[in-house]
């Protein structure tokens, strides 16, 4: 059931109605029925219990962790690599099997392994970092084991999150789900308006990017054109947007439905394109999958024998600058091989973190000569105009490194790369560019919708819109509302002849 | 106080749904047209059988387009005064739409009898009318429940957009007209008369392309047609009306003998009356031609329609107690209705006519408001004979039209209210500033026109233009345009070769 589905409204306003009707102790109990509802018509049943039963190894394994606390080591990390197998086997198998058909074959062994077909449950690659950061926590005793099963199970499988997150954490959000909430009114209207937002920035604007962004990458309407110079320029530009719409506003479509029940969940965005850096802009991006890679992946390594080691032989051989340098460094590099891996299991994406982390590395080993240049040439950086300059270099860079992940492979997206240098900006001023998919009148509305989102991002970062806006004149503030609801009705990319049911992020 | 301070999220709640709703109704009601897959005419007719004056109908003749071009309510008012309206939808539309179409009409109609056009009982139905027939209606208990029982694949649009049809409409954005905003578009059917469209060209058929050929076979009709042909039925029963059942002349192979059986048994079968105008005694009866009554092999035209509803009209008076409203106050309107239908039928006339003689002769018998405006192109008077001059002076030509002195010359006649109004003919004396003919006049409602006759040696041209409108046919001979100051348009535009012949040969 996609999130923006008349179906998916008609279960919502029943949702909203039972919780509300149900006694405060219970409502959580009707959380949990509800999103069981929502992951067997979103998958099947049989999808459902291989999620339980991933939940029930976290459950498990936690209390068995703090039973046996000697052997409590190796249970946590058999859960965690049972997790991350299952996450590997149902979604990425193909993969590994493609690797190792391939090396067979180099290898000359005239062996056929067969590709394994796997039904994938729902929202797989965020429920189970979400399991794993649970057993973790209860590892390491930031947290104790949840004694209710139930309970856990409504954490990991919080309806609204069954899409694209957010990757909460246990001891943030278990309390706040199953608190029963009383009705709101203010919450309850912030919550439909963000839901607005979010609909208007996925069907409105997204849609539109995304029509572009597949034509491009497509090669063509008809899936026979070499796109060249400028257009890989606007297919890059098309397709960050694009995702930055689809996926912020799925998260505010999904954090205004858990606002409805009086759940606040973390936010994954805070304006990234104002970043003046990649590392920046990454801290700012996927915030909740950010915090997990740093809390999850590189601060073991950097606490764990292997990175000690590491600091002991770089102290050793390089100093101590270098000592606490490389180790964070090779932390990075393992944070974004398995970022790259996790968006998706092929060596585009791979290669996309490869690059991110390079870029962000090679920002910081570059800093000291930067501020070099900087002083030389006596460059403001407190004025605006500097700012600009490093929030530009930003996007551009941000452009650059994604422009690989929707090629269809690692080869076409270097060969788009190549071919992006060719000089051809006509095609800005010759029409060219509404033969990209988008006739005049959808192309002037993308614009505006996106005018509208740099407006709002501007006041974002000065604090909440929608309280600023809560402080107007109620005239104005309806007028504002209906207008928003007026432009994503008749100008949202839904209905026949469109689907706008898949989110970039849910396929991640 | 407090009181007031608590109620006010709720009045503030449902104030604000009320402002949704109103929004969404006024937009709904400009953009959710299905005119955009079907023409104005029939978007309107379906919601125009919706808003017929409450109780006020004798029989309902339902059924596709057929019926539509088929039964002429005002013939059968004009000859025995019962009223009736034509229902049904275009575009194949089946016994599903008929029967969710009747089911809405007669929450607040009774008729007497309901016409029920049997041409789609073997054919498979079609989404597209009954989308028409389901938009028009609204949501309803009985279209919920047809769109769970009509069989699977039968429907192509989601459930969801038939309960919000701005889900499918909401991109007409796009192709907004004033027709959207002010629904005149049927203002724009001069031709349009209780549901009836007249159709005006004609097609010539074989002789034997009709009446229907005799056959001992037995057709099998469409599942879901006859499920809901019954339905239909069980219907009329229900509210008191007697269904009978018809089938609207059409050529050989669009209704065979097999149906015919199939339907005649089945009526016979359930004590139901059966007229099928394709029978060849009731084709004699209703003196059908068909070198002049059909406009394709499934419809007939304005003439045919005059004769099948003269048939069926005489058949219902003869066999049912309906009343004559004639003259009745309460249905003033269908009087006046009548008096523009007359009209369009003595206009039809002008149309159907194909030689000068009768062409003059229906001029006489003109009433006020026509406006006949002659322009002579390249030659016009060789072929005309002594009775065609003799025509021309009745009507107040004054002129001599001889071959002496007319040859090639130009000539513009304007004869309005049954008055010669003008009258021009040149001297030939093959200078183009003399011989010339121009002429400029105001037509009874003030719209002006404009007449040019050029003889073929001064520039061979015969313009006739209205309103700023070429309507000449601009061709050899006497080029004629009618127009009806009453009904505000041009009626017939024909160009009739007075050099080869004598007005036998016409272009229109």
């Amino acid at each position: 059931m996609s999130i923006v589905s008349f179906k998916f409204f008609m279960f919502l306003a029943v949702m909203v109605a039972a919780y509300y009707l149900t006694p405060c102790a219970f409502r959580w109990i009707a959380l949990l029925l509800g999103s069981a509802v929502f992951i067997i018509i979103g998958s099947s049943w049989q999808l459902y219990i291989v999620f339980l039963a991933q939940v029930m190894l976290a459950y498990g394994g936690a209390l068995l962790d703090r039973k046996y606390q000697q052997q409590g080591r190796w249970i946590c990390r058999t859960v965690v690599a049972l997790e991350i197998a299952a996450l590997t086997l149902l979604k990425e198998s193909s993969f590994f099997i493609i690797n190792a058909r391939c090396a067979l074959s180099l290898l000359g062994i005239p062996r056929e392994i067969p590709y394994l077909e796997f039904a994938v449950p729902l929202a797989i690659s965020y429920y189970t970092l979400m399991l794993v950061s649970y057993v973790l926590d209860v590892h390491w005793e930031k947290i104790g084991p949840e004694k209710n099963p139930m309970k856990l199970v409504l954490y990991a499988g919080f309806f609204p999150q069954m899409v694209s997150g957010p990757i909460t954490r246990y001891d943030e959000t278990s309390a706040i789900l199953c608190e029963g909430h009383r009705f709101d009114y203010n919450r309850f209207c912030f919550g439909t308006q963000r839901i607005m937002w979010g609909l208007f920035k996925k069907l409105v604007i997204a849609e539109r990017l995304g029509v572009i962004v597949k034509t491009i990458y497509g090669g063509g309407l008809e899936g026979t054109w070499t796109p060249t110079g400028s257009y890989i320029l606007i297919g890059a530009a098309a397709y960050i947007f694009n995702v930055y719409t689809d996926f912020s506003g799925g998260m505010d479509i999904v954090l205004g439905v858990a606002q409805l029940f009086g759940i606040t969940l973390p936010e994954n965005f805070n304006t990234p394109f104002y970043s003046t850096s990649m590392s920046e802009l990454w801290r700012r991006w996927h915030i909740t999958l950010g915090l997990w890679l740093r809390d999850y992946i590189m601060y073991p390594f950097l606490r764990s024998r292997s990175g000690s080691r590491l600091r002991e032989f770089c102290q050793k051989h390089w100093g101590k600058k270098a000592a606490k340098k490389i180790p964070s460094y090779i932390g990075t590099l393992l944070v974004w091989l398995y970022c790259g891996f996790w968006h998706g299991g092929s060596y585009t994406f791979i290669f996309w973190g490869l690059i991110t982390f390079v870029v962000i590395v090679g920002g910081m080993v570059l800093e000291p000569l930067f501020n070099k240049i900087k002083m030389l040439l006596r460059v403001n950086t407190e004025a605006a105009s500097w700012t600009l300059f490093g929030r530009l270099r930003t996007v551009i860079l941000f452009m650059i490194v994604g422009s690989v992940q929707p090629a269809e492979n690692l080869v076409s997206a270097l060969k788009m790369w190549k071919n992006a240098f060719v000089f051809n900006p006509w095609v800005f001023v010759d029409g060219s560019l509404y033969q990209l998919g988008l006739d005049r009148i959808d192309f002037g509305i993308m614009i505006f919708g996106l005018l509208v989102l740099f407006v709002v991002s501007k006041y974002q970062q000065k604090g909440s819109v929608r309280e600023t806006i809560a402080k107007q004149n109620l005239v104005f503030r309806w007028i504002l509302w209906l207008g928003l609801f007026v432009a994503v009705l008749l100008f949202g990319m839904y209905g026949e002849g469109y689907d706008p049911a898949d989110f970039i992020y849910g396929g991640f | 106080m407090e009181k007031r301070a608590k109620m006010r999220p709720l009045v503030c709640t449902i104030a604000f749904l009320l402002c949704v709703a109103i929004v969404y109704s006024g937009i709904s009601s400009v953009i959710a047209h299905s005119n955009e897959q079907i023409s104005w005419i029939h978007a309107y007719r379906a919601k125009d059988a919706l808003r017929v004056k409450k109780n006020s109908l004798d029989v309902i003749a339902i059924g596709p387009s057929s019926n539509i071009c088929g039964f002429s309510p005002m013939e059968a008012y004009g000859e025995y005064g019962f009223s009736s309206f034509s229902a049904g939808v275009g575009h194949a539309s089946g016994f599903d739409c008929y029967y969710l179409l009747l089911k809405e009409m007669l929450k607040e109609q009774h008729p007497s009898v309901v016409l029920i056009e049997m041409s789609m009982l073997f054919k498979l139905p079609e989404e597209t009318g009954f989308r028409v027939i389901s938009d028009a209606v609204g949501v309803t208990t009985e279209k919920m429940l047809m769109l769970k029982e009509l069989p699977e694949g039968y429907l192509t649009d989601s459930m969801s957009s038939y309960i919000l049809p701005i889900i499918k409409y909401h991109t007409r954005y796009k192709n907004i007209t004033s027709n959207d905003f002010f629904n005149t578009a049927a203002q724009d059917y001069y031709d349009y008369f209780q549901g009836f469209k007249a159709l005006h060209t004609r097609k010539i058929y074989a002789d034997n392309a009709y009446p229907m050929a005799g056959s001992s076979e037995m057709a099998q009709p469409n599942a879901t047609q006859f499920f809901y042909m019954q339905k239909v039925l069980d219907l009329c029963r229900s509210k008191g009306a007697v269904p009978v059942l018809y089938k609207m002349p059409c050529i050989f192979n669009y209704w065979e003998g097999s149906q015919y059986n199939a339907v005649r048994e089945y009526a016979q079968k359930n004590d139901l009356d059966y007229i099928d105008l394709n029978l060849p005694d009731i084709a004699q009866d209703m003196n059908f031609d068909v070198y002049q009554d059909f406009y394709n092999d499934g419809h007939i035209n304005f003439s045919g329609a005059v004769k099948a509803t003269q048939y069926l009209s005489r058949y219902l008076h003869e066999n049912f107690d309906l009343p004559d409203r004639r003259g009745d106050p309460a249905y003033a309107y269908l009087d006046e209705e009548l008096e523009r239908y007359e009209r369009e039928k003595f206009n039809e006339k002008f149309i159907q006519t194909t030689d000068l003689s009768s062409y003059l002769d229906l001029l006489s018998e003109a009433d006020s408001g026509y406006t006949a405006i002659i322009s002579a192109k390249d030659e016009a008077v060789s072929g005309l004979s002594d009775e065609l001059r003799e025509q021309l002076k009745k009507l107040g030509f004054q002129s001599d039209l001889t071959l002496e002195n007319a040859f090639r010359h130009s000539l513009i006649g304007v004869w309005q209210d049954g008055c010669l109004v003008h009258e021009s003919l040149s001297k030939g004396n093959k200078n183009p500033q003399k011989d010339v003919l121009e002429y400029r006049g105001v037509l009874p409602d003030g719209i002006k026109y404009y007449v040019k006759s050029a003889g073929w040696d001064v520039g061979d041209t015969g313009s006739i233009i209205i309103d700023g409108v070429e309507t000449s046919r601009n061709s050899r001979g006497l080029n004629i345009v009618i127009y009806d100051s009453r009904a505000g348009r041009v009626v017939d535009s024909v160009a009739f070769d007075t050099f080869s012949d004598a007005g036998i040969s016409y272009t229109r």
